[in-house]
């Protein structure tokens, strides 16, 4: 709604690009992400931070923070779950393309540029992305392949090798799934799928664009691989 | 795939436009200095330099250094006569180019990826000159370091020597003093007028307090005073008589510490001081470990307590045993205790606190510049455990009307309303907080101009609360006999008169 207006109207800006930075108790990463999109080298861009009511000193050190007033932030008034905190952050983000950042993860300064230049072809767009370890090492580098359902069809249980802090795409209406997909941190998963069924166009780059950080924290080392399988199941069989 | 040289190619996506420098003092810290200066090296921020300065002739450092210099294009040392820690520092910072500088002390190593983080955040941020954390020592225990705030600072240092800060800013160490260097040097920066920033967390690895650890020459537990002393002389710094405290209500503290222009420390008989008095805001038996240091000799202090209300309820939530514990604790080691008013006072005797040692006094609250009414009501919701199904009936009831649950920083100017429910009769903070800038507050505590309803029959309490938060949301004018009321009796006046007569034993 919000963006149906500012469109018509030509006095209103809209940045080229919005980060939406989804966070929960993430105090220690969140400052060197938000730092490391604020040095983009587009600087026409927009950032927004969801805090799902975070119990840490989030809210005061975004206080510092939001003197750019690139960035929009906003603490929600109870827990949530990430699911729905991105979705929030996608209706408040006002540009056409968003690019999902994680808490935990870094942008690298070409980012913004690569994105939205190839945007321009493609509806979904994805790159390769370095491993960190929780100190921001850089361990490995996984290159980005096309997205192949059929692969993705036969190891359901692994990703669909799309890391989805690098992802981007255009903002109608894309919403992430709620409940178990949500708590179980196959969200994101679950979305790629969507968006595969929409009949969106998946691009991709080789460019390194992104830093994703494995420390101890991420739900996949912990999460009952049961469930995400049965959940998983029932989508694929129905393609 | 694999751990391949991913490293160099990632990299060079970033452009490291800004250096960073460290000069690394060495006195008598040869075994610790390879750790050191490997980590440093190590680190992924590749457009660093390190400066590495001997403070005194020692063969075995040297032998080190000279094998970093002749491996590493960026690492230079220097040797001098020893001439102490400031001086040595110095004479690095002259040596050194970078455009943000960091004094790394020799026997501590740094975390990786640490000095990205640095980088990042003080190229992002143009205002913020120099950034902190918290730091851990080998032993495994961690120090946290506080928030920014010029005002806490000045009573005492939470930041380490090792930060990093931009060129511009360094001041250059004080040679003259023997120790607090670090402390004196971040007061200097602060009175230029810079800000700095704290993100949590722990950077850098140390070394507990040694024989030769750099800083810790010529300075011991006894002459702890005379340096405190020596570096708030130059800074014009005063030496209170009063110091407030808190484990929980930290913000409230310092507030109460600035109104009164008095101190506010974390832990003030960490060290010694020379406090006459001790005012702790808020008591939680839970935590008492944190009290610990109220309760150990606070160095001819008088301790008091002051009961904010919501501490009175968890005194009842302890054994039997602990209480009588605690009260005997009370006894023998506080000198008095306040509470906001004559209910928190009959609370207070039926703890059984000596009737003779209570007194009541109110916390002041003055007010910042007052803004007009948000145009949209909007309504904050404060209640405790038992009332919050009562208060969610209420919210859902006016669906057209905005509603807030409390998070850390409130600003009161973005709402009408206060809507508090709670099991504890006292006005409190975040109430003189509202009342004082001249918003409504609708709740169950009986004081002046705070509507109060009764919760005894909950249908009809319900309606209630609903009618006067509906007529109230639609005043467009601020509760002015309500503010010019509480500013009256909370400006801080009659506060600073009374606490001075808790001084005198």
């Amino acid at each position: 709604m919000v963006n149906h207006l500012r469109k018509r109207y030509r006095g209103i800006r809209v940045p080229k690009i919005s980060f939406v930075v989804p966070s929960y108790n993430s105090v220690h990463t969140l400052a060197e992400t938000i730092s490391s999109l604020q040095v983009q080298t587009v600087k026409d861009i927009e950032i927004v931070v969801v805090d799902d009511h975070s119990t840490d000193d989030t809210e005061h050190l975004m206080k510092y923070l939001c003197k750019d007033k690139r960035i929009k932030y906003k603490r929600l008034g109870k827990r949530v779950g990430r699911s729905e905190a991105r979705n929030i952050g996608n209706a408040m983000a006002s540009s056409k393309i968003i690019c999902v950042n994680d808490a935990d993860d870094i942008s690298f300064r070409q980012r913004a540029r690569t994105t939205i230049n190839a945007m321009k072809k493609c509806d979904v767009f994805y790159s390769s992305f370095c491993v960190m370890d929780a100190f921001g090492r850089i361990r490995e580098q996984i290159k980005a392949t096309s997205f192949d359902i059929e692969k993705v069809k036969n190891d359901p249980l692994h990703y669909t090798y799309i890391c989805h802090s690098s992802m981007a795409y255009k903002n109608k209406g894309v919403k992430y799934s709620k409940g178990d997909w949500s708590d179980l941190g196959i969200d994101d998963w679950k979305l790629q799928i969507d968006l595969h069924k929409k009949g969106y166009k998946f691009g991709f780059s080789q460019k390194l664009l992104v830093g994703y950080r494995m420390s101890s924290a991420n739900i996949e080392l912990t999460r009952n691989n049961k469930k995400v399988l049965k959940l998983k199941r029932g989508i694929i069989e129905n393609i | 795939m694999g751990t391949t040289n991913g490293n160099e190619k990632a990299v060079e996506t970033e452009i490291e436009k800004m250096k960073l420098s460290f000069v690394v003092p060495v006195y008598k810290t040869e075994k610790y200095l390879e750790r050191c200066l490997k980590s440093l090296k190590d680190q992924d921020y590749k457009n660093i330099e390190i400066i590495c300065v001997l403070d005194g002739k020692n063969t075995k450092a040297e032998k080190i250094a000279k094998q970093f210099e002749t491996d590493y294009k960026n690492v230079i040392y220097y040797v001098r006569p020893h001439e102490g820690v400031q001086k040595t520092r110095n004479f690095g910072f002259t040596k050194s180019t970078g455009d943000v500088v960091s004094f790394f002390d020799s026997d501590c190593y740094l975390e990786p990826g640490m000095a990205y983080k640095w980088m990042r955040m003080l190229e992002a941020n143009k205002d913020i000159d120099f950034v902190y954390s918290g730091y851990k020592f080998t032993t495994g225990d961690g120090i946290s370091s506080e928030r920014f705030d010029p005002f806490t600072l000045r009573v005492s240092n939470y930041i380490a020597t090792m930060f990093p800060m931009r060129r511009e800013v360094f001041p250059g160490f004080d040679e003259d003093l023997k120790s607090l260097q670090d402390w004196d040097m971040w007061l200097t920066i602060i009175e230029n007028g810079s800000k700095g920033i704290f993100i949590p967390g722990y950077d850098f690895i140390t070394e507990p307090p040694h024989k030769h650890s750099i800083s810790g020459i010529g300075c011991s537990k006894e002459n702890w005073l005379d340096r405190v002393k020596t570096v708030k002389k130059k800074h014009n710094i005063p030496m209170n008589d009063i110091c407030f405290t808190s484990p929980v209500h930290i913000d409230n503290a310092i507030r109460i510490a600035k109104y009164t222009s008095e101190d506010f420390h974390n832990s003030p008989s960490f060290q010694k001081h020379e406090y006459k008095l001790i005012y702790l805001l808020g008591f939680y038996p839970q935590d008492a470990i944190a009290h610990v240091d109220t309760f150990t000799p606070a160095y001819n202090a008088n301790v008091v307590i002051h009961w904010t209300g919501l501490d009175l309820m968890w005194m009842y939530n302890i054994s039997f045993k602990d209480l009588r514990m605690l009260t005997k604790a009370f006894d023998e080691k506080i000198h008095h205790h306040t509470c906001e008013n004559v209910w928190a006072k009959n609370h207070l005797i039926e703890l059984g606190i000596d009737k003779k040692k209570i007194s009541i006094l109110q916390l002041p609250a003055v007010p910042e510049d007052i803004k007009p009414l948000p145009k949209k009501p909007k309504v904050l919701i404060d209640t405790t455990n038992t009332y919050r199904e009562l208060a969610g009936v209420i919210a859902k009831a006016m669906p057209d009307i905005q509603f807030d649950t409390p998070s850390e920083n409130i600003n009161v100017d973005d709402y009408n309303v206060l809507l508090k429910i709670t099991e504890v009769n006292v006005v409190d903070d975040e109430m003189k907080k509202f009342l004082v800038s001249g918003r409504h507050v609708v709740s169950n505590v009986q004081g002046y101009k705070t509507n109060y309803i009764p919760i005894d029959d909950p249908i009809k309490t319900k309606k209630k609360y609903v009618s006067t938060i509906r007529s109230l949301c639609k005043s467009k004018f601020l509760n002015k006999k309500a503010m010019d009321f509480y500013t009256k009796a909370l400006n801080g006046k009659s506060f600073k008169k009374e606490i001075q007569r808790y001084k005198s034993a």
